[in-house]
């Protein structure tokens, strides 16, 4: 393993030069925006007034970020040591996701400096979007809190370092509340249009839905995560971190089989508490269960196949099954499945643009992940520490 | 066809807690695909260490 923050020692890579380009394409979306307005840039509007910025850049990014909450409650409230090695990349994943989730959210309500304003100035109890921001807001503090002895170790910030360990047990507590608060107001939100949400997507159990969702994206997650890493970053990882992976992704797979069920039997129950039967059988009904079984029940059968024979290949392919379910969903529900009723000329497709900036966003996100662990220590133990964190 | 809310609710919650019911089954079934290979496991590995379970 080598701990040098040297990397690409042969020059800068194909995807490097890809990411860069979209990394300027987005520079010059995000200067036609902000001087533009949304109209110059985005397909927006009154029918439509939530696009992908929403959909894809907050929703998913909110649910596939559920990562942090799940492995630090298994390893820190639920006692499983033995997912120690996956806390670290869950967390700092979860850290990113929701720091360019909010830096996402810039993009769709504009005027950054107003961002405090609905925590500090004119805070709107009586909304969800208010209870959705404020737990954002304090779960990025969370996260943050809960990443930082991660820079402090690289700083050499012994002290500082110890104190926010310390913290650990609490932050999580905290971190789990906070999580089960805004993944389920996030679903919740869509409880004011029940109108314009289709019948096989509305119900009053979408909090639920949201929440129970959250909990094998944010594993499956981590999965995928590891599995890229893995082929990326091999070189940053010790030998307990390699050896505890294969435990890792058995351990989730079976955690996320379950939970899938679970989610999969709360979808059912939601059919028949409204007694929508009648609409499986249009083509609503036909995209929601290729929805529901390709991409829930499918996936819940691979991993438990997968954790039954060991068979860790086929649990990575089916946690970017599972990630792409995630996101089919959130979208059907904010973009699809939302307005079904207007005509096709009435409906939202995104512009270029605004699939550019959310290309853009994804690809920030990478980069940062990949600077930060090529210099800081997610995947290995620093020698310093060996002993503190078990 | 409903004619009183106390219709559809009869229907849709005895339908919900039949689902329920099959759900609780269910679920046993998927409990023991998942980790009954692992107690086989345990239990070979136990055996070929000598070891006994209390």
């Amino acid at each position: 393993m080598s701990h040098s923050t040297q990397t690409n020692k042969g020059g800068m890579s194909p995807l490097m030069v890809v990411g860069g380009i979209f990394l300027l394409l987005g520079l010059w979306l995000t200067f036609q925006r902000f001087y533009g307005g949304l109209g110059a840039v985005t397909n927006l509007d009154d029918n439509n007034p939530w696009g992908i910025w929403i959909g894809f850049d907050l929703l998913c990014g909110v649910a596939l970020a559920a990562g942090g909450y799940t492995t630090s409650a298994a390893c820190y409230i639920f006692g499983m040591k033995r997912f120690h090695g996956a806390v670290r990349p869950a967390i700092l994943t979860a850290f990113l996701g929701y720091a360019l989730v909010v830096f996402a959210l810039h993009y769709d309500v504009g005027r950054p400096w107003r961002l405090p304003y609905p925590i500090f100035v004119s805070p709107g109890t009586t909304s969800l979007l208010f209870e959705v921001g404020l737990c954002v807001f304090l779960y990025l503090t969370v996260l943050f809190i809960e990443y930082s002895p991660v820079a402090l170790e690289w700083l050499g910030q012994k002290r500082l370092r110890n104190a926010v360990h310390k913290l650990t047990l609490v932050l999580t507590i905290f971190g789990v509340v906070l999580s089960t608060l805004h993944q389920s107001s996030l679903g919740a939100l869509f409880l004011i249009a029940p109108s314009k949400l289709h019948p096989l997507w509305y119900s009053s159990y979408l909090p639920l839905f949201f929440f129970v969702s959250s909990m094998f994206a944010g594993m499956s997650m981590v999965i995928f995560e590891g599995t890229i890493s893995h082929k990326n970053f091999h070189d940053k990882m010790d030998e307990d971190h390699l050896s505890a992976s294969e435990n890792v992704v058995l351990g989730f797979a079976k955690a996320s089989c379950v939970v899938m069920c679970g989610y999969l039997a709360l979808k059912l129950f939601g059919l028949a508490m409204d007694d929508n039967w009648h609409y499986l059988g249009t083509g609503w009904g036909a995209w929601f269960l290729f929805e529901l079984l390709g991409f829930v029940a499918l996936p819940a059968l691979l991993y438990g196949i997968g954790a039954r024979e060991k068979n860790v290949k086929l649990i990575r392919w089916t946690a970017a099954l599972s990630v792409l379910g995630i996101v089919l969903n959130r979208f059907n529900i904010s973009l699809v499945a939302f307005n079904y009723h207007l005509p096709a000329s009435e409906r939202y497709f995104p512009s270029w643009q605004e699939i550019g900036i959310s290309i853009f966003v994804v690809t920030v996100g990478v980069f940062a992940f990949r600077f930060i662990v090529t210099r800081m220590p997610i995947f290995y133990e620093h020698p310093d520490y060996k002993e503190s964190h078990h | 066809m409903y004619y009183t809310l106390h219709d559809f609710m009869l229907h849709s919650k005895g339908v919900t807690y039949i689902l329920m019911g099959a759900v609780l089954v269910g679920m046993v079934i998927v409990w023991t695909f998942l980790f009954d290979r692992s107690d086989e496991d345990r239990d070979r590995f136990n055996i070929q260490h000598g070891k006994h379970e209390d």
